[in-house]
C-alpha cells in the first residue's frame, strides 16, 4: 500500500505541476480527471462530458 | 543491506536445493554459458521484485508463463528462493515461494508479509542488477524504447506513462467522442461537402471553410443567396418558409417520404433506465409482501358488515332502549350491555382495517403508475421505428430513385426494415403480456383474490419485456448511422432530380446554424488537443532533460572515464541531451546520446561508438544510476558485463569493480569468461573475495564448487615478504595477519574434509570453531592452542580490536605455526 501511495503522490505532483503550466481551462479539466482513479477512463469520460456540454448547450 | 547467502530450490535452472555464501565485498562466479549462472541473478530479481526483467520486458508475458519453475522439480515441492540479508549487525531472512500464476508469496524470518518493508523505495530506485541483456534496452533500441529505458532507470516511469496516456487521448480521441457528437460532426461534414459541390454557392463554401471566426460573414452571404431564390419582396422572416415550400413542391412531385431512424438521446436513454428501474421496483419481494397483505381485507369484510349492522342496532337501541328492533320483544340489560361491548370492539377492528385499506390504495396507485409508465416506455420505443417502418409500403418507389447508383444504401434500408419489423412485433407481444399480467393483478385486488403467483408472473413478464426492449434498442442503434447516410443520399438524389440541391443546402445551412456553431466549437476543442499534446511533450521532455543532463551526465562521464581506452580513434561519449527541433524546441521522447571525436561533436553516439564502447557506456549508465538515489541495497549483481568487449576494456573494467567495492558496494560478479574472471581475481587480490566455479550442469541443477581465492602457499609467501620488508607499516602487517587467518581457515577446512569427510566452509570460521574442528580431527593440544591463539588479534567479524598493535615478531610466530598445521594437513599426521 505504501508503495502505491508513494507512487501516486509522485504522479500527482507531476500532474499538478503540468496542470499549473496549462492555460486552457478544458485542458486543466482533463488533467484533473486524470488525477483520479482509473485515470485513462476518467479522462476520456471528461472529454466526452466537455463535448456533450457543447452539444446540449441551449444558445 | 548486503547479502550473506542465498538458497535456491526449484527456481529456473536450480532443481535441488543449493546454498551460496557471498563475500561482503567481492564474490566472483564463473560458469560456461547455460550452466545456470543467470538463474542466480534472476532468483534475486524475482525475490526482490516479484518478476524478472526478462519477463517484465518481454513482448508477450504468456511466452514466459510457468518459466520460473524448474521443469525437473518434483510436483510435491514448491520453488523457493531464500536470502539472508545483513543490515548493520542484524541478519534477516527473506523468503519467496512461487505461488499460483507465477506470483510470489513473501515471508520475513518465517512471517508472511504482503510487501517487503522497503517496497516503497523499490519502484523509485534503480534495481541492483546490471544485466548485459538490459543494455540493449537502453542504447541499441528505437528512440521511444530508449526513452522508456531511461525513464525506468531514472525512476520517471510515471512521467513516461502520463505522456503516453495523454498523447494517446490527444492524437486518437475518437473513442472518447460520444456517438451523438460524432453524428453531428458527420452530418455537418456532409453538409459542407454538399455546399462545396454547388458552384453557385462557391463564395459561401469558401467562407465556411474559414471556420468559426468567419461564421457571421458566412451567414451574411447565406442570407444574400437565399433572397436571390425567393420572389422579390418576400419578408425576411418568410424567406426560409418560402424556400422550404419551393423545395417541397418540387421534391414532393417525385417522392414524399424520408428515411428517418432517430437514435435515443442521452435523456431518453436515462428515462428508459429510470423506467426499467421503476418496473422492477414494483415487483420486489417487499412489494409482493404488501400486495399479499391486503388479502386480509377480504376476510374482514364480514367484520365490516357486522359493524354496520351494530351501528344500526345501537341507533335503534338508543331510540327505544330495552326493545328488539326486529320483533319488538324486550331486551334485558345484560344483552344490551353485550351489544354495546360488541359494537365498540367492532369499531376498533374497523380502525385496523383502515391501515390495510390505505395499503391497498398504495398498491393500486403503484400499479396505475406502472401501467402509465409502461405505456410511455412502449410508445417511446415504438415511436423510434415508426417512420422507418412506414416507409415499407414505399420501398418500390424508393428503389427506383436509389438504384442502381445507390444499391448499397437501398439494401441497408431494406435490411433495417426487415430487422425492425419483427423486433417491433416482439416488443408489442411482450407489452401485451405485461398488460395482461397487470390486469390480472388489478382484478385480483378488486375481487379480493390476491395470489403471489400473479405478482410473480407479472415480475417475469416485466423482466422479459425489458430484455425485448433492449434488443429493440440495439436494432435501432445498429441502423441509425446507416439510415442517416441513406437519407442524405435520398435527399441529394431528390434534390438532383428536382433541381433543388442549392436550395436544400441553403435551407440546411439556415436551419442548422446552431449545430454548425457547435460543430466548429467541437472542432476547436478536438483541434486544441494538439496544443495539450505539445504542452505535455515539452513538460515531460524538460523533466527528463533535467534528470539526464548535469548530474547524470557527469557521473556517467566519471565512470566512462575509468573504462575509456586510448588506443583507438578518439570517439567517445559526450553526454546526454534531448533532441531538438530546428526551432530549438525539445523533441518528444528523444533522448540523445552525444559523442565527440577529437573534441568535435558528432550527431549520435549510437551510430558513432563501437559496440565495445556502447556496452561500456551502457554499463556506466547502469552503475551511475545504481549509485544514485536512496536504494536500500548495498550490493550490486553484475551479470556478464564484458560481452563483445576488447581486451583493453576488459582490463579497465577490473578497476571499476575495485572502485565500486571501495565505495561500499558488495559486488557479485558473474561471467562465462574464465580468463577474465581470473584476471579480476588477480586485480582484486587484496580484497580476498570468494571465487565460485560452476563445473557442470545436471538434472539436479548447477554443480557449484569453491575455488580458493589464492593458494595458501602463495599467501604465506606474501606474509613472509611483508614480515621481511623493513618498510612494511602497520597496515601491511595487519594484512599479513589477516592472510594467516585465511590460510588457517582454509587448512582447517581441508583437514576436516580429509579426516571427517564433511565440508565446512572456511568463510565463517573463528577461534572456537577452528579449535573444535582441530580437536575433532585429533590435532595435538599444543598445536590447537597455538592455532587458536592466532585469532586473538581479531574478533569474529575479522575486525581488529581498538588496542591492536602490529608486531613483526608475533606474525613470524604465527607464520611458523601455520606451517605446522600445513604439515599436519599434508601428512595426515595425528596422535
Amino acid at each position: 500500500m505504501e508503495e502505491i501511495s508513494s507512487k501516486n503522490s509522485r504522479r500527482e505532483e507531476f500532474l499538478k505541476e503540468l496542470q499549473r503550466e496549462l492555460s486552457n481551462p478544458l485542458h486543466k479539466r482533463l488533467i484533473q480527471a486524470y488525477l483520479g482513479d482509473d485515470p485513462v477512463q476518467s479522462m476520456e469520460s471528461e472529454l466526452a462530458r466537455i463535448l456533450l456540454e457543447v452539444l446540449h448547450r441551449e444558445d | 543491506m548486503k547479502i550473506k547467502s542465498t538458497t535456491i530450490q526449484g527456481f529456473r535452472g536450480f532443481n535441488e536445493e543449493r546454498t551460496i555464501d557471498f563475500h561482503d565485498r567481492l564474490t566472483l562466479m564463473y560458469a560456461p554459458n547455460s550452466y545456470g549462472k543467470t538463474s542466480i541473478s534472476e532468483a534475486f530479481e524475482w525475490l526482490l521484485y516479484g518478476i524478472t526483467s526478462k519477463v517484465d520486458k518481454a513482448d508477450s508475458k504468456e511466452e514466459y508463463r510457468g518459466s520460473y519453475r524448474n521443469c525437473h522439480l518434483p510436483e510435491s515441492l514448491t520453488p523457493c528462493v531464500r536470502a539472508i540479508f545483513v543490515d548493520g549487525t542484524s541478519e534477516i531472512e527473506f523468503r519467496g515461494e512461487l505461488a499460483a500464476g507465477d506470483a510470489i508469496k513473501r515471508s520475513i524470518d518465517g512471517r508472511e508479509v504482503k510487501e517487503w518493508p522497503f517496497a516503497n523505495n523499490l519502484s523509485l530506485t534503480q534495481r541492483p542488477f546490471i544485466l548485459q541483456h538490459a543494455l540493449k534496452y537502453l542504447l541499441l533500441v528505437k528512440p521511444d524504447a530508449r526513452f522508456q529505458g531511461f525513464a525506468r532507470l531514472l525512476g520517471l516511469e510515471d512521467l513516461d506513462q502520463i505522456q503516453r496516456h495523454l498523447v494517446s487521448l490527444c492524437t486518437k480521441p475518437a473513442a472518447a467522442i460520444p456517438s451523438e457528437v460524432s453524428q453531428l460532426l458527420k452530418d455537418i461534414g456532409a453538409l459542407e461537402a454538399r455546399l462545396a459541390s454547388q458552384t453557385s454557392l462557391a463564395s459561401i463554401a469558401s467562407s465556411f471553410k474559414r471556420g468559426r471566426e468567419n461564421l457571421a460573414e458566412t451567414y451574411e452571404a447565406i442570407v444574400v443567396e437565399c433572397r436571390q431564390r425567393v420572389p422579390p419582396g418576400t419578408e425576411e422572416e418568410s424567406v426560409l418558409a418560402q424556400l422550404l415550400k419551393i423545395r417541397e413542391d418540387a421534391v414532393g412531385k417525385i417522392f414524399k417520404a424520408r428515411i428517418t431512424l432517430p437514435d435515443y438521446s442521452v435523456k431518453e436513454t436515462r428515462t428508459n433506465s429510470d423506467d426499467e428501474e421503476f418496473f422492477l421496483g414494483c415487483v420486489t419481494d417487499a412489494c409482493v409482501g404488501k400486495y399479499m397483505e391486503i388479502i386480509a381485507l377480504a376476510t374482514v369484510q364480514h367484520v365490516l358488515d357486522r359493524a354496520q349492522l351494530f351501528d344500526l342496532g345501537i341507533r335503534f337501541l338508543d331510540k327505544t332502549p330495552g326493545e328488539c328492533p326486529f320483533c319488538g320483544q324486550p331486551v334485558g340489560d345484560a344483552l344490551q350491555q353485550h351489544i354495546r361491548d360488541e359494537h365498540e370492539s367492532l369499531a376498533d377492528q374497523k380502525k385496523g382495517n383502515a391501515v390495510l385499506e390505505k395499503q391497498r390504495d398504495e398498491v393500486l396507485n403503484s400499479l396505475k403508475e406502472l401501467r402509465k409508465r409502461l405505456s410511455s416506455y412502449q410508445n417511446r420505443h415504438i415511436g423510434k421505428g415508426a417512420s422507418l417502418l412506414a416507409l415499407e409500403s414505399s420501398l418500390g418507389q424508393l428503389k427506383t430513385i436509389l438504384l442502381p447508383k445507390h444499391q448499397v444504401h437501398f439494401n441497408t434500408v431494406e435490411a433495417a426494415i426487415s430487422q425492425l419489423a419483427p423486433a417491433k412485433q416482439k416488443l408489442e407481444e411482450s407489452f401485451n403480456s405485461v398488460i395482461e399480467a397487470l390486469d390480472k393483478v388489478e382484478t385480483s385486488i378488486a375481487e379480493s383474490k390476491e395470489g403471489s403467483a400473479l405478482m410473480k408472473a407479472l415480475g417475469e413478464v416485466l423482466v422479459g419485456h425489458i430484455a425485448v426492449a433492449h434488443s429493440f434498442v440495439q436494432v435501432i442503434s445498429n441502423n441509425v448511422s446507416a439510415m442517416s447516410d441513406a437519407d442524405q443520399i435520398l435527399k441529394h438524389e431528390l434534390d438532383t432530380l428536382a433541381g433543388t440541391e442549392d436550395i436544400s443546402v441553403l435551407v440546411d445551412l439556415r436551419e442548422r446554424r446552431q449545430d454548425i456553431e457547435k460543430k466548429f466549437e467541437t472542432d476547436d476543442i478536438l483541434g486544441g488537443l494538439k496544443n495539450l499534446r505539445k504542452a505535455v511533450d515539452q513538460y515531460v521532455a524538460n523533466k527528463v532533460l533535467n534528470a539526464i543532463s548535469g548530474e547524470l551526465t557527469s557521473e556517467v562521464m566519471e565512470w566512462y572515464g575509468q573504462i575509456k581506452t586510448v588506443g583507438d580513434p578518439d570517439v567517445h561519449f559526450g553526454g546526454f541531451d534531448m533532441e531538438r527541433t530546428t526551432k530549438g524546441e525539445l523533441k518528444a521522447r528523444r533522448v540523445q546520446i552525444k559523442a565527440t571525436s577529437y573534441g568535435k561533436d558528432l550527431a549520435s553516439a549510437v551510430s558513432s561508438l563501437s559496440e565495445s564502447k556502447l556496452n561500456a557506456l551502457g554499463l556506466c549508465v547502469s552503475i551511475a544510476t545504481n549509485l544514485k538515489g536512496d536504494s536500500p541495497f548495498e550490493f550490486l549483481i553484475i551479470d556478464d558485463p564484458i560481452q563483445s568487449w576488447d581486451v583493453e576494456h576488459e582490463i579497465q573494467f577490473i578497476e571499476v569493480i575495485r572502485k565500486l567495492v571501495e565505495r561500499g558496494k558488495q559486488v557479485i560478479l558473474l561471467s562465462h569468461n574464465r580468463r577474465w574472471m581470473e584476471q579480476v581475481r588477480s586485480g582484486c587480490r587484496t580484497l580476498n573475495g570468494w571465487f565460485y566455479e560452476i563445473t557442470g550442469y545436471t538434472k539436479a541443477g548447477p554443480c557449484i564448487s569453491e575455488v580458493p581465492w589464492e593458494k595458501w602457499t602463495e599467501r604465506l609467501k606474501e606474509v613472509d615478504a611483508i614480515v621481511k620488508d623493513p618498510n612494511a607499516g602497520s597496515v601491511k602487517l595487519q594484512q599479513a595477519e589477516e592472510e594467516i587467518r585465511i590460510v588457517i581457515a582454509e587448512l582447517a577446512s581441508e583437514l576436516y574434509l580429509k579426516k571427517k569427510g564433511g565440508r565446512k566452509s572456511p568463510h565463517d570460521l573463528n577461534s572456537t570453531k577452528v579449535r573444535r574442528m582441530l580437536v575433532e580431527c585429533g590435532a595435538e593440544a599444543h598445536l590447537v592452542d597455538r592455532i587458536t591463539q592466532t585469532f586473538e588479534t581479531t574478533d569474529d567479524a575479522h575486525h581488529a580490536p581498538a588496542d591492536y598493535e602490529a608486531q613483526r615478531e608475533r606474525i613470524r610466530r604465527y607464520h611458523a605455526w601455520v606451517h605446522e598445521l600445513a604439515q599436519l594437513v599434508n601428512e595426515g599426521h595425528t596422535t
